[in-house]
């Protein structure tokens, strides 16, 4: 089941992995599994999360990350005990506002405009708290890092929200694109307060649509907008450029996406539609990996005792008979729970033929620091799967 | 189980009640629950989906439901949003004409337009609630007792429940200030609106939790609701005596039997320590059991909400 040398292979290749799936099945671990592997093998790696929820800081040891790359310290490693990389491993947490900032700072031709945009009102809420906007930022993050030419990256990982917004990022390029490319949004730019027409969008005329709209925002919101959006003039060719450079990298067969889902049957029919939707845009899957398997405890050469006996054994060390029904309950729960979650992999495997599929153990306790994530990149990444329980 | 904290039994009678946290902690079931428990006290009930078809019908064992709500159990309405269905009613309700609606916004290009506008499915999908919420029968009076909404995780729900404010401060007037404002005040009404957030007895979620629910109150200035620890498991009467699976160890047959007993071990001290974290932080925790075995999400609604039937000795806040 667990091919450690496939995905080993897999990621070797890889210039940008994405990981997408469901919500709580350990995305944000395994992104940072996967980035410190491939910092053992020498690689430049950085971490890119996107996911509006601050977990990835914890989990790597660090205080705190933000909009700036911050790099993992030897030290954080060898604190608890770790070997450190031999590679360089950073991680980055999208800060969407700053991120807005930078992007208008770095690309807007006209300084006295560009100071303008960056008070406008609309332009403010855009950049801080409205939905989609953390989807068009992360596109631009990921251009910015894959092209980047101080501090080459080898691999860039990219950790996703869950599952309904991993494909609103998907679709974010060609949104970006559509909206730029759109006669809708060139005439709320040339309307203005000054309400010049400009003839007919396909089919129907401006007036009625700015009066279809005006009924619900108010006109005067579609005037601010035009402000807003004649604010960003000059930057539109820039834009169109990066969506259709970022389109690019997505539809590049060194980017490989990994659904990251759980042996359970609600994650797996999410993993499953994702895995579909990508698969009908042509996208890389590289494997499905299922985080938190149950371990079956009765692995040849373990085999279960006769109640009796184990009774006997236990009270010989002093346990009670409630003791040893308790331990044969807990032992026959996680053999049969292991028993489902085998069959629904196996179904997986089935219905996507030719997908390798990695199981990870789930783990006592649970991953929350580097050790946690040592143990995920052992499983994953080492060919035998021996049991950590004991 | 029994013994819902008193203020938990007030807050779950509320008109408007927020179910959200970390993903995968079981917010649909929780949602689902407190949705069946209100019907079955013969309160009319609505469960809103935001933008995840399917999970809610899924455990509730019925169709999907999109568009207008309907009845699935007695008192029970179902409804799942997603953004395109809620911008359509939207639209029709203030146009009146169907024509006119396609016309403009079954437009492609107008259609393109829309859909790159930031945070306008969340501002439709919203809106949806808030209509809902206030609906009244031909009586004039309240059509539903409840609506209960299971909201994203985290960081979307964060930016839909605050939404509303947003736009009502960025938007000059006009009618989409207004909706907006109505809305930004059913999320803020501290005496009928609450948000609950869901938790698992482990580190991530209880952190992600919390944050989050500082995050309703100070940010979006939501009413703080139940904090409900799912996945919780039952005590045995011989855990105090797990430690012994150090001594199995050493014995080859007895390894699987250590092995399970370790991870339990370890999964019990785990949960402690969560649950003392929880309770520290609030008088209101509900411990929601783990029910073994194949139970399906179904039966667990339906075991929850017997459960919660106990809620009828208070009859609501006040």
């Amino acid at each position: 089941m667990i091919n450690a040398a496939a995905l080993q292979e897999t990621v070797h290749r890889a210039k940008v992995i994405i990981c997408v799936g469901p919500g709580g099945v350990g995305k944000t671990s395994c992104s940072a599994a996967i980035g410190i592997h491939a910092a053992r093998q020498g690689r430049r790696v950085a971490v890119l999360t996107i996911d509006p929820a601050r977990r990835l800081a914890n989990a790597l040891g660090l205080p705190s990350i933000g909009n700036e790359e911050k790099d993992i310290p030897r030290s954080a490693f060898e604190k608890v005990g770790l070997e450190p990389p031999k590679g360089r491993i950073s991680a980055m947490m999208l800060d969407i506002k700053t991120a807005w900032d930078r992007v208008v700072q770095n690309y807007h031709p006209n300084p006295t405009e560009r100071d303008r945009l960056l008070n406008n009102k609309f332009y403010r809420s855009l950049s801080t708290s409205l939905a989609g906007s953390q989807e068009y930022m992360a596109m631009e993050k990921l251009y910015e890092l894959v092209h980047r030419e101080q501090d080459p990256l080898d691999l860039v990982v990219l950790d996703t929200p869950p599952a309904a917004s991993a494909v609103d990022f998907l679709d974010a390029p060609s949104k970006m694109l559509g909206a730029l490319d759109n006669d809708a949004t060139r005439w709320v730019l040339s309307s203005s307060s000054s309400s010049r027409r400009i003839g007919r969008l396909v089919g129907i005329s401006t007036s009625l649509f700015s009066r279809t709209i005006g009924k619900f925002t108010g006109t005067e919101v579609l005037e601010e907008l035009s402000v807003m959006l004649q604010g960003f003039s000059g930057m539109y060719e820039g834009f169109r450029e990066r969506a259709r450079a970022v389109s690019e990298i997505l539809g590049d067969p060194r980017t490989i996406f990994l659904v990251v889902s759980a042996p359970k049957a609600g994650p797996l029919r999410d993993a499953e539609q994702f895995a579909r939707n990508l698969r009908s845009r042509q996208l890389t899957i590289g494997a499905f990996l299922l985080n938190r398997a149950t371990y079956d405890p009765f692995t040849n050469p373990h085999s279960e005792l006769d109640s009796d006996e184990l009774s006997e054994k236990l009270q010989a060390l002093g346990g009670s008979s409630a003791l040893a029904s308790l331990l044969e309950r807990e032992a026959k729960f996680r053999q049969s729970q292991a028993a489902r979650e085998n069959e629904l992999v196996q179904k997986l495997s089935r219905s996507f033929s030719g997908l390798q599929t990695s199981l990870v153990p789930e783990f006592p306790g649970d991953i929350h620091d580097l050790i946690g994530l040592n143990l995920i990149e052992n499983k994953l990444f080492s060919s035998s799967w021996n049991s950590n329980l004991s | 189980m029994s013994g819902l904290p008193i203020e938990a039994k007030k807050l779950m009678q509320r008109r408007f009640q927020v179910v959200t946290g970390k993903g995968g902690v079981g917010r649909t079931l929780i949602a689902a629950s407190l949705a069946s428990t209100l019907a079955k006290l013969g309160k009319k009930t609505l469960l809103l989906e935001v933008n995840a078809p399917n999970h809610c019908a899924r455990v509730l064992g019925t169709e999907a439901i999109m568009g207008d709500p309907q009845l699935v159990s007695e008192n029970l309405y179902l409804c799942s949003m997603n953004p395109e269905d809620a911008l359509r009613e939207y639209a029709l309700m203030i146009l009146k004409f169907p024509a006119l609606y396609r016309l403009v916004f079954e437009n492609p290009l107008v259609k393109y337009f829309l859909r790159s506008v930031p945070s306008l499915g969340e501002v439709t999908m919203l809106g949806k609630a808030w209509f809902h919420a206030t609906e009244v029968n031909d009586g004039g009076q309240a059509k539903y007792d409840h609506v209960i909404i299971d909201a994203p995780a985290t960081g979307h729900a964060l930016t839909f429940l605050s939404v509303a404010r947003v736009v009502e401060k960025t938007v000059p007037r006009g009618p989409m200030r207004t909706e907006a404002g109505k809305m930004a005040a059913l999320i803020e009404d501290q005496k009928n609106s609450c948000a609950h957030v869901v938790f698992t007895p482990e580190e991530m979620p209880v952190t992600e939790g919390l944050e989050l629910s500082k995050k309703l109150q100070r940010d979006v200035g939501m009413k703080l609701g139940v904090y409900f620890m799912n996945k919780v498991r039952l005590a045995d009467n011989a855990d105090h005596e797990l430690s012994l699976v150090e001594k199995m160890k050493g014995f080859e047959e007895l390894r699987p039997y250590a092995a399970a007993g370790f991870a339990r071990k370890s999964n019990l001290e785990n949960q402690n320590t969560q649950l003392k974290r929880l309770f520290l932080q609030s008088e209101n925790v509900v411990k929601v059991l783990e029910l073994r075995s194949v139970e399906t999400d179904a039966h667990r609604v339906s075991k929850l909400s017997s459960d919660w039937l106990e809620l009828s000795a208070f009859g609501g806040e006040q």
